[in-house]
């Protein structure tokens, strides 16, 4: 039987399907209800020093061929709220990230103090595509850098960051991550783009600038994947568009030591992880692969 | 349309053909989407008002290709769709959610304010599968009363008002629950605020009548995606879960009667 546990960044997982930040993150009961569903570890939504209530409402449409655009803008309870809450809750069945943002280097650290006791890990998210202020971290290697070292500063849990898609070269960023000390990166964070409306003759997002994610994205998250893992020595964890194991297999051969899985869930509900991680299962039996960090060593150039 | 033969999850654009005036600030608004249509009781749709909001609404009547809305105007996005016109654009998505099971020949129906939207369809179709249905309807004051004589069409119905300017004065709960206890019903279907819906269930629980209620909570995606509206401590959602839940579900909701979010999440007591 191929062995599904794996550790990325120091984290250990019984498999590698992860919950993607923003679905189902916003209180420690979902996030439980996804681990039971058969998830190998969830990111919560992303979290900051004060609570925010986004934007109001529409902020999310689907687009064709099983994508999302979404523009929540952030909300979140806070650190503090969210960590409170989660005491209810200890201990988690599989590892829990907690992500992270802030305007500034100085907000993510302070973020991941509070957090820190209560979570395994911390997914900093520099790259929000509604929110000004945030997206533009990620595309700046020194901010990343800064927001990373700051972070290890006041932790010693593993620090991935979730790298944009939505810049010039992602590898760049990925280096100033890998460079600051972060334990892993994560590709992709959502695709800028909009919901216009040509009847209702207006954006239906309230934001108005969004971020896409779920099917559409899948070869984009590919090519991020594929040129982080052959350029940077901290693992991948591969996410976008991923919903089935065949697209789990693919991220792997791409480079990804993990995967994580959100939109998809609109479209086989919480059952998507156990059935992604089945399949996952089946391949490695069937091509006698012994683990899923074989599959991953036999990616492709 | 998407691959699994749903729309998609975006709104589509509806033109309102009626718009009644119900009470002082609720609208029962008429519109013709195919999907909507084939809404079963309980379920709910996110409306979209141009420019101002999307909110959670029940339908509230099908009628051949008409599908009805009630709206109370509380805030702007609210208000702006009680005062469209004839003609006027807006959008709806869904039907989402799970609704109602019809079930029992004796049934009770209880509203409380403009949780009375559902309730109008699920007689209806109650009606129409042969159940004695008895119903229930209470508001503040007789300006909150809405769709009163369409529910009467379909169901014996009884008013009560908190300050007595229709039907008795009281409160539905009140009414309700000596009703429930003093006399069997094969089940009990109510909406409104959480405070009467808990009293229900506990009144249900007692004379082991099955309940099914219809929960309100800050909807974003409606779809099961982004986890706003969930119940602690097992996580269920009101979109996708619900929005109606049976008293055995809500026995374990210790949300239930207690706790909501706000649109940040915070978690505050009612």
């Amino acid at each position: 039987m191929g062995n599904m546990a794996i550790t990325v960044g120091g984290l250990n997982f019984r498999n590698p399907v992860l919950l993607a930040s923003g679905i189902l993150g916003v209180s420690p009961s979902s996030l439980l209800r996804v681990a039971r569903s058969g998830a190998g570890g969830v990111v919560t939504k992303s979290l900051s020093l004060e609570p925010r209530e986004g934007f109001p409402n529409p902020v999310v449409i689907e687009v064709e061929g099983g994508g999302f655009v979404n523009a929540v803008g952030l909300s979140n309870p806070g650190v503090g709220n969210f960590r409170d809450e989660l005491r209810n809750y200890a201990p988690f069945p599989v590892p829990l990230i907690g992500s992270i943002f802030g305007y500034r280097p100085e907000e993510y650290a302070r973020a991941a103090s509070v957090l820190s006791d209560s979570v395994d890990g911390f997914e900093l998210n520099v790259s929000c595509p509604s929110v000004t202020g945030i997206d533009e971290i990620g595309g700046n290697p020194e901010l990343v850098g800064d927001v990373v070292r700051s972070v290890k500063e006041v932790t010693r849990k593993p620090v991935f960051v979730k790298l944009s898609p939505n810049v010039q070269d992602i590898v760049v960023i990925g280096a100033a991550a890998q460079g600051a000390g972060a334990n892993g990166v994560v590709a992709i964070n959502t695709v800028s783009a909009m919901a216009i409306d040509g009847v209702f003759g207006r954006h239906i997002l309230t934001a108005p600038k969004g971020g896409l994610s779920g099917r559409p994205i899948k070869a984009i998250a590919l090519r991020c994947v594929h040129e982080l893992s052959k350029a940077l020595a901290i693992p991948v964890i591969g996410c976008g568009g991923i919903s089935s194991w065949q697209d789990a297999v693919d991220m792997f051969a791409s480079g990804a030591s993990a995967v994580q899985i959100g939109s998809a869930i609109r479209y086989l509900g919480l059952r998507a992880f156990g059935d992604v991680a089945d399949g996952i299962r089946r391949y490695l039996d069937e091509h006698g692969y012994r683990s899923v960090s074989d599959l991953m060593e036999a990616s492709v150039h | 349309m998407s691959s699994s033969g749903r729309p998609l999850d975006r709104p589509r654009p509806v033109k309102v053909i009626k718009n009644v005036l119900e009470g002082k600030a609720i609208s029962s608004i008429e519109f013709l989407d195919p999907y909507v249509a084939r809404a079963s009781p309980g379920q709910f749709l996110m409306v979209y008002v141009p420019g101002l909001d999307e909110l959670p609404l029940a339908v509230s009547d099908v009628d051949g290709d008409v599908s009805t809305i009630l709206v109370k105007a509380v805030g702007e996005g609210t208000r702006a769709l009680c005062e469209m016109r004839v003609g006027d654009l807006f959008g709806v998505r869904g039907p989402y959610g799970h609704g109602f099971e019809l079930a029992g020949a004796k049934d009770m129906l209880v509203g409380g304010g403009v949780g009375v939207a559902p309730l109008l369809l699920l007689a209806k179709r109650l009606k129409g599968i042969g159940s004695e249905v008895r119903a229930i309807v209470g508001a503040s004051t007789r300006d909150d009363l809405a769709i009163v004589d369409a529910l009467a069409a379909h169901s014996t119905v009884e008013v009560v008002t908190e300050d007595g300017s229709a039907g008795e004065r009281g409160l539905a709960s009140d009414k309700a629950t000596s009703r429930i206890l003093g006399e069997r019903f094969d089940r009990v279907y109510a909406c409104g605020p959480e405070a009467m819906l808990a009293k229900l269930v506990n009144a249900c629980a007692r004379v082991q009548v099955p309940i099914q209620v219809s929960l309100e909570r800050w909807i974003k995606c409606g779809t099961g995606l982004c986890g706003s509206c969930v119940l602690d401590p097992l996580g269920l959602l009101v979109c996708s879960d619900g929005p109606v839940f049976s008293g055995d579900q809500l026995r374990q909701v210790t949300d239930f009667g207690r706790f909501y979010r706000r649109a940040s999440g915070i978690k505050v007591p009612f």
